[in-house]
């Protein structure tokens, strides 16, 4: 009898036990499904910025191939905001406090869903790729762009565009909505390198920008989705 | 008897290990908590001395732009010391020592909130952002900042500035001379060299970088911080 009841109490044990790690698994599932939901709505804003700033690179490229700097238009002076001033607005920077803790905790274990495990791991790579990315476009910007707003950028225009305490973003949509035109003049015009600009320019465009939203955020994006549909149906977690 | 014996150690280990969790909990609700508190008062003092080192570069901005560089007026140097060289006392570094711990040991499971949990996801991509920023604006000072100093920064003047107090911060030594009546004169190095226009956009450069830092993730990092406060005083009962 007394060994019934010993036994007994260690098949409780070891029942409670997979109770436990069972409903952990549905916590962290449930964390982890709202972490990659946020995400997937902060990347296709992410998308459409960069998108946003190719197609104003785009516009500067044939501008410098073809166009005056003795008297620039209104649209010039937008495109050189969106296209190589900006880098916050298409910065992404993914959540991964919940993905952390799975990994560092030795948590992930507690999904034996072996497709979801491969999900992950592949979403931690994607991940880093973004990270490697946008370090490489940080470098570039460093060494080519950088320069550019530092030799021809006009600073008068852009506090202009800041009057009244508006943020650059502020002043910038509501100088595109308007029909007011503020003087933008190219500092150093007469030393323009247009071959080189053009040049830095394409490259930025296509080589690093448009590349790392086409196939790095792109990878990310599908991961993600494919990941919370995965967690929908093993959870039966409802958005 | 026996059975029922068994069965309330069962019983009293389940709900000791409840009440494990829920002490744990609170620990880490009430560190995290002091932890954030510490940061957003760390927060104000360099959100001050920012605005004023911004104010420092409209300053020196519009000197450059349009007066002498030859016989420059007291005020010239504590603007040109603050802006170009001193980096370090105006970057905020948020701490995450207790986040890092949640995210590492897998406890952010104890906080069940989800109103919570994306708060901490929020945190922790707010940290980050700031962090990016730190980095941007040091690869700035490294270049072009420093060969510009190098070239044209004359670093008598914070050495003699320093003679005054050895073992006081430069930036209180700044305030105390800007109070002061005493002149420490200094020039402008290498001034044929010197491009006006060049170091104007530097400096405009450099503030939009700083102050954008400042409007977009520092600020987006102090809301959060916020809101992680009141979230964890309404959750845990902490004042």
């Amino acid at each position: 009898m007394l060994f019934l009841a010993v036994f007994c109490g260690f098949l409780a044990e070891y029942q409670l036990e997979h109770k436990i790690e069972k409903d952990r698994a549905e916590e962290l599932a449930k964390s982890f499904y709202h972490e990659l939901k946020n995400d997937s709505a902060t990347a296709v804003i992410k998308v459409q910025n960069r998108i946003k700033q190719e197609e104003a690179i785009k516009y500067l490229i044939k501008y410098f191939k073809d166009s005056s700097f003795t008297s620039i238009s209104k649209e010039f002076a937008i495109n050189f905001a969106y296209g190589i001033n900006f880098r916050t607005p298409s910065l992404f920077e993914p959540r991964t406090i919940i993905l952390e803790q799975l990994k560092n905790s030795g948590s992930l274990r507690y999904f034996k869903n072996e497709e979801l495990q491969q999900l992950i791991g592949d979403l931690t790579v994607s991940i880093k790729n973004i990270y490697d990315r946008q370090e490489l476009e940080s470098q570039n910007r460093l060494q080519y762009i950088n320069p550019i707003i530092i030799d021809h950028y006009d600073y008068d225009f852009d506090a202009r565009l800041k009057e009244g305490g508006k943020s650059i973003f502020e002043g910038i949509k509501k100088y595109e909505a308007s029909k007011e035109i503020f003087p933008f003049q190219m500092k150093g015009a007469k030393k323009i390198d247009r071959e080189r600009i053009i040049n830095v320019l394409s490259f930025f465009e296509a080589a690093v920008i448009s590349s790392t939203r086409l196939t790095f955020i792109q990878k990310y994006m599908e991961l993600n989705e494919e990941l919370l549909k995965e967690l929908r149906n093993k959870y039966h977690i409802k958005d | 008897m026996l059975f029922l014996a068994v069965f309330c150690g069962f019983l009293a280990e389940y709900k000791l290990e409840h009440v494990i969790e829920h002490q744990r909990e609170k620990e880490y609700a009430n560190a995290l908590y002091e932890e954030l508190l510490a940061d957003s008062v760390s927060f104000s003092n360099k959100l001050n001395a920012r605005l004023e080192k911004e104010k420092d570069c409209d300053y020196l901005w519009s000197y450059i732009k349009d007066s002498s560089l030859t016989d420059l007026p007291k005020e010239f140097y504590p603007a040109y010391t603050t802006v170009f060289y001193l980096i370090n006392s105006y970057s905020f570094e948020p701490k995450d020592g207790v986040l890092s711990q949640l995210k590492s040991s897998g406890s952010l499971r104890y906080f069940k909130s989800p109103a919570l949990q994306k708060l901490f996801g929020d945190i922790s991509v707010c940290i980050n952002n700031v962090r990016y920023r730190n980095e941007q604006e040091y690869q700035f000072f490294a270049n072009p900042i420093k060969p510009f100093m190098l070239k044209h920064y004359d670093f008598k003047w914070p050495d003699d500035l320093r003679k005054r107090d050895p073992n006081a911060y430069y930036l209180d030594l700044i305030r105390e001379y800007r109070k002061g009546d005493t002149v420490i004169k200094a020039n402008i190095l290498n001034l044929a060299s010197f491009h006006k226009d060049e170091a104007a956009n530097m400096i405009m450069f450099y503030k939009t970088m700083m102050s954008s830092s400042r409007s977009l993730q520092m600020s987006d990092y102090i809301k959060t911080n916020s809101r992680l406060l009141s979230e964890l005083r309404k959750n845990y009962n902490l004042k």
